[in-house]
């Protein structure tokens, strides 16, 4: 940012944050003020009035007061009703007293006396005379002292009314004769509330009666007296204030409420006791507030007009300040393009001005240094087109050095390659920055001292051309042949400094030179294998024969697996659902043939009834364990103390058939996990099986030995073998070529070693015997 | 006299060990269910030995065997099985203390359940 718009924002924001405290709190205290005295205006104002009311009331009851102390009216009370022969005259003087004094008071609607009865006795308007009061307030009243009646709707005289009554005493004894009534236009009373004078446009005084409704008339609507209930905060806060009844009673100022039309006001209110009348005086907010709209719009114009002010002086103060600072920027560009003749310098005499002032001393002192650096520039001008013209002279040198088909190289006193030139580096695939610096014979040959056919050792020792043919090695370890000749070069003092070799790459020529010897070699040899492939041709054929015969067994044994796999889940479900009802026949067969039974062959026929029931049993036991889902309980075992337990179990019975058992065990065996229980029976089965194949006798040959990650067990028998169909269908369950044999046994070896993720295989050549062969993972197999 | 119960959900097979035991001396108290027979266990406190079916439809046996372990009532039990169920539980039944021994298969010799209810009640 500018300096210039920093400093004319800052000024801006301390003059904004000023204004924006200031006039709000100034718009404040003004509205308070004016609020103040505005309400000041309305209290003295409503107190005035009603002390006024007061005093006019006062005025009333002293003016009926004194109307009592009339002879005439006293003179009528005590005769009036008794059959006085003067009650005509008496009566016509206090009429005439009555319309006397009602005359005199233009405000009096009707002067009436009443007897002690409340028996209208005389009055001004003569139609009332006669009437009963004894139940009227007026007449209540006036019995105990002197009582003004509030304001009330007269229905004789058809307007509202005031009524103030007087007892009537008697001159001489005091006692009550009567009681003297006025009734009061309100004329008086209005005049003295509703007088406008001071209040505006829109003030208003009014009375408010005990029962809450208008008094006076309102200035703002018709036809009120009596009949328009105020409620309002001012008439409520009057009450609960009883003006000077209670004059520490709270507040009595209140703010700005809704009147009896719901327009916003200001008020003051004041209470008279007697007749328990509020006065009240109020002033709409809008015209008292008037004064404060214009002050909000001055406020307004200030808030606009200030930032503007602070604004532009801000921008000229910035100008101020930044103006020299300027020219100063000007002078240093215009240095920097090379006037060094400019001048920024000015006379100012603050800050800036001495730094423009110290500018030009500097400027004059770098005028003189540029002087010295131009011959200076000259002299490098002139070493540089020399050393041009020897890079030149180099350039062209190692052009011919690198284009040459030969591999050129450097090398000092020290067997140190000092350069080496591309088609070298080629030969032995590397950059030729690699080689600089570094032992020639390393490098070359990968030696780790002078090579003992170095041609530059000779060379250097006698000054002349030496030559000789060797090997280069690569980082890779390829190697290619070379002839390498070497050439010493001397210093000015004709000290020998290194030698060249020049490296012609000769392992082509020595290739073909190869190959034209094995060519005959070769041509030598092919006769010989001619004639042995013939033979080999014949071999290949029995060979795949046979592979492909192992593999259509392979995929024969596969089918054969599946098909046992699903027939093992049926049966296994079957299995279920047929031993209960074996049970309930073999357990009712058991209950029965404890019963005393004389019959023979009842009882026999019972015995086979349970005894098949067994049989049916065994049978699904073993179909179970064919199709059982994993191995039980395993443990890690010798295999061969395990095969050695099950033979000891058949031997005795071998022997009487002239079967011999030949044991060829693997000596220190590893411990094999497998659950023993099954495993054995799995070899008694397969053992079984061997010596039923060969009924006259003969040899059972038990091997077992380490076979890749399985343990392998071989049982070879000495019988007939089997025959094609017999090897298909070995494993399916009930298949068998034995008379008694059930044809589960080896279906059920088959699922014990496949629950062990081991393999069974058979392999049988007719009238050589069987081999049954066990493989067992040495790891144990995961189930 | 002992007390023994019968739990099948087979109602013949439960007809014959009751008409079975009760000839040998037994007193015989019958489950149809894996749940009848958890309710009965819970109850009777004088069962001496169980003979309980592994595969029943509601609650099989190794149900009624937990419930014994969970309410800590222990009582001699011969598993009867008619199929792999036994095999299928027998690391459970192994890890609360029963045998390859306590296991008889369907269709069972009675006389041969008699013998192994005599030796687990200890009568000779």
């Amino acid at each position: 940012m500018k300096i210039a718009n920093k400093i004319s924002i800052s000024f801006l924001s301390v003059v904004l944050i000023l204004t924006g405290i200031a006039v709000p709190i100034f718009y404040l205290i003004a509205k308070d003020s004016l609020q103040k005295s505005i309400y000041n205006n309305l209290d003295t104002a409503v107190v005035s009035r009603a002390n006024h009311i007061e005093t006019y009331l006062k005025m009333l009851e002293i003016s009926v007061g004194q109307l009592s102390k009339s002879t005439a009216l006293e003179n009528l009370l005590k005769i009036n009703g008794k059959g006085d022969p003067r009650q005509a005259d008496a009566f016509a003087q206090a009429m005439m007293r009555l319309k006397r004094t009602k005359e005199a008071n233009p405000a009096i609607a009707e002067f009436m006396l009443m007897d002690k009865a409340g028996k209208v006795a005389v009055s001004s308007n003569e139609s009332s005379i006669g009437s009963d009061k004894s139940a009227d307030l007026i007449f209540l009243g006036g019995q105990k002292g002197s009582f003004i009646k509030d304001v009330y709707f007269s229905e004789v005289y058809k307007e509202p009314l005031l009524a103030v009554s007087t007892p009537f005493l008697d001159s001489q004894t005091d006692e009550l004769l009567g009681v003297l009534a006025a009734r009061v236009r309100l004329n008086d009373l209005n005049n003295i509330v509703t007088e406008k004078t001071g209040m505006g446009d829109t003030g208003k005084i009014y009375i408010v009666n005990k029962y809450g409704y208008m008094a006076t008339p309102a200035r703002f609507k018709e036809d009120v007296v009596l009949k328009q209930m105020v409620d309002t905060e001012n008439v409520r806060k009057a009450r609960l204030h009883k003006g000077r009844e209670h004059p520490l009673s709270g507040e009595k100022k209140i703010n700005v409420f809704p009147d009896y039309r719901g327009v916003l006001v200001l008020g003051a209110h004041e209470y008279i006791p007697q007749m328990q009348w509020v006065v009240l005086a109020e002033i709409d907010a809008k015209e008292a507030f008037a004064p404060l709209s214009k002050l909000r719009l001055i406020f307004l114009i200030v808030l606009f007009i200030v930032p503007i002010a602070a604004w532009l002086l801000g921008i000229f103060l910035a100008k101020l300040i930044t103006g020299p600072l300027q020219r100063l920027h000007k002078g240093t560009e215009m240095i920097g393009f090379g006037n060094l003749d400019y001048k920024v310098g000015t006379n100012a005499k603050d800050e800036v001005g001495q730094l423009s002032r110290a500018f030009d001393t500097m400027t004059e002192s770098l005028k003189q240094t540029t002087v010295s650096i131009n011959t200076l520039n000259k002299e490098i001008a002139e070493r540089k087109a020399s050393e041009e013209a020897l890079r030149e002279s180099q350039e062209r040198y190692r052009a011919l050095v690198d284009n040459t088909i030969l591999g050129v190289t450097v090398i000092d006193t020290d067997y140190k390659i000092i350069t080496t030139n591309t088609m070298l580096a080629k030969l032995f695939n590397k950059p030729a920055s690699d080689f600089v610096g570094k032992d020639c014979f390393r490098e070359y040959e990968k030696r780790e001292a002078v090579c003992p056919h170095c041609p530059g050792v000779q060379a250097m020792a006698s000054g002349k051309t030496t030559e000789v043919e060797t090997q280069g090695l690569r980082d890779d370890g390829s190697h290619f042949s070379v002839r390498n000749r070497a050439i010493p070069f001397f210093g000015p003092d004709g000290v020998v400094k290194g030698f060249i070799e020049l490296v012609e790459d000769i392992t082509e020529r020595k290739k073909a030179e190869e190959k034209l010897s094995k060519a005959l070699e070769k041509e030598i040899k092919t006769r010989e294998i001619m004639t042995s492939m013939l033979d080999d041709t014949n071999r290949v054929r029995e060979e795949l024969e046979g592979k492909l015969q192992e593999l259509k067994r392979a995929q024969d044994m596969l089918v054969q697996s599946e098909k046992l796999a699903s027939l093992g889940s049926l049966v296994s479900a079957m299995a279920h659902e047929v031993n209960n009802p074996l049970m309930i026949i073999s357990g009712n067969a058991q209950l029965c043939l404890m019963e005393d039974i004389q019959n023979d062959e009842v009882k026999n026929n019972l015995k086979i009834i349970f005894e098949e029931c067994h049989r049916a049993k065994d049978i699904i036991q073993r179909l179970l364990k064919f199709s059982r889902p994993s191995k039980g309980e395993t443990k890690e075992v010798d295999i061969n103390k395990s095969i050695e337990a099950t033979v000891s179990i058949v031997a005795h019975q071998f022997k009487l058939v002239n079967v011999e058992i030949k044991r060829n065990y693997l000596k220190n065996p590893p411990l094999i996990s497998i659950d023993e229980q099954q495993m054995q029976e799995v070899f008694i089965n397969l053992i079984n099986n061997a010596s039923e194949a060969m009924p006259g006798g003969g040899a059972i040959t038990i091997t077992t030995s380490l076979e890749g990650d399985f343990f392998r067990i071989d049982f070879k028998d000495t019988g007939c073998g089997m025959s094609e169909e017999a090897k298909k269908k070995l494993f399916e369950p009930f298949f068998t070529t034995k008379e008694k044999g059930t044809g589960l046994g080896l279906a059920v070896c088959y699922g014990i070693i496949k629950a062990h993720n081991g393999e069974l295989k058979f392999e049988s050549k007719l009238n050589k015997g069987i081999t049954a062969t066990v493989l067992l993972p040495l790891g144990g197999g995961k189930a | 006299m002992h007390k023994i119960l019968v739990v099948d959900d087979e109602p013949g097979i439960i007809k014959i060990f009751e008409t079975f035991l009760i000839k040998n001396g037994f007193e015989v108290i019958k489950a149809p269910g894996g749940k009848e027979a958890i309710k009965i266990l819970n109850s009777d406190t004088k069962i001496d030995l169980m003979v309980l079916d592994m595969k029943m439809p509601k609650a099989p046996g190794i149900d009624v065997i937990n419930e014994m372990v969970r309410i800590n009532k222990k009582i001699p039990a011969i598993i009867l099985t008619g199929s792999v169920d036994a095999e299928k539980y027998f690391i459970d039944l192994k890890a609360l203390g029963y045998s390859h021994e306590d296991i008889l298969y369907k269709p069972a010799d009675l006389f041969e359940l008699l013998k192994l209810i005599k030796k687990k009640l200890g009568i000779a």
